[in-house]
């Protein structure tokens, strides 16, 4: 089975369906999607502007972390949900069209780069903890979290600008 | 304002809406985000050991940031629909708050960042009035998106 069946066989599944056909789900799902991403990257850019050195300098890297975490992590998980669901209505359309690539590929940039930084770059993490300004790597990570997160969005806008003539 | 160049220009091109609500939704996000935050900061639920006056600043900063990128982009997206968007019950639901937003940024926000309130009670009502204006701003952005 190719990836374009695939997304046949998706966009056929009841939900896929339910979330074309229904005059409320799509809109909704679209604004629950929406108001998840600013919610889940708007919390997340503190993370990522403290480790660049901006935001609560005071604050150690490792404690807003811990404390951010559990209020991205919801917001995140509302995000994909939601994305997946409206995905299923228009796998195909979505499967053609550019903008969706490119925001595929931000979040794998996105999801790549906080590997990297779990992995090898908080393992150490004691001795600049605190520090107001951050080691290289840990400054780039927080960059390259941004830009991801910024294409994210840019590319998930133009989707909705692109996908048919004159919008969804 | 419906029949200018600009409007016309912005019209024509689904690309440059596109962009243009992009944008303004890069806006948006600085701005909820940095209201959740110094919401759940005014009720002790986030980062309680630094004081709120350290995570007001910058989130005045990011809010007044993301406020600047959403009004450009905003007044250019509303320039070619002028005359339908502001009949629209939707559009002036959202547009009123955004000035009960503005003025609550430049009052109370202001006074409990710069000190002013110690009570708890000044703070915490500071920070559950941003979150849920700003969440309703961005809320019903997303209704007149979806739903103009």
């Amino acid at each position: 089975m190719s990836l374009f069946e695939l997304c046949q066989w998706i966009e056929a599944t009841s939900i896929g369906v339910h979330v074309r056909e229904d005059i409320w789900t799509f809109p909704v799902l679209i604004a629950i999607h929406m108001l998840g991403l600013t919610l889940s990257v708007g919390t997340l850019l503190w993370f990522d502007l403290r480790l660049l050195g901006f935001g609560v300098r005071n604050c150690s890297v490792s404690r807003l972390y811990r404390r951010l975490m559990p209020l991205m992590l919801p917001a995140f998980f509302i995000m994909a949900v939601s994305g997946a669901l409206i995905f299923a209505g228009f796998a195909t359309l979505a499967y053609e069209n550019v903008y969706f690539k490119i925001k595929l590929a931000g979040l794998a940039v996105a999801g790549l780069n906080a590997m990297v930084f779990h992995v090898f770059t908080e393992k150490r993490l004691a001795p600049w903890d605190d520090a107001p300004v951050l080691p290289f790597p840990a400054r780039v990570a927080g960059f390259v979290s941004i830009l991801a997160w910024m294409t994210v969005i840019l590319a998930g806008r133009m989707i909705s600008y692109t996908m048919y003539d004159g919008g969804f | 304002m419906a029949d200018s160049g600009l409007a016309h220009a912005i019209t024509e091109s689904s690309y440059l809406v596109g962009l243009l609500s992009s944008v303004h939704m890069l806006g948006l996000t600085l701005i909820v985000g940095s209201s959740v935050v110094v919401c759940l900061r005014s009720f002790g639920l986030l980062l309680p050991e630094q004081p709120l006056s350290e995570v007001m600043r910058p989130a005045g900063r990011a809010v007044l940031l993301g406020l600047s990128i959403s009004a450009v982009t905003g007044l250019l997206l509303f320039t070619p629909r002028a005359v339908s968007a502001s009949e629209n019950p939707v559009f002036q639901t959202k547009m009123l708050l955004v000035a009960a937003a503005i003025v609550f940024q430049l009052t109370l926000f202001r006074f409990v960042a710069r000190g002013g309130g110690d009570r708890v009670l000044w703070r915490m009502l500071s920070g559950a009035l941003g979150a849920a204006l700003w969440f309703a701003v961005g809320f019903y952005g997303v209704l007149f998106t979806v739903f103009e």
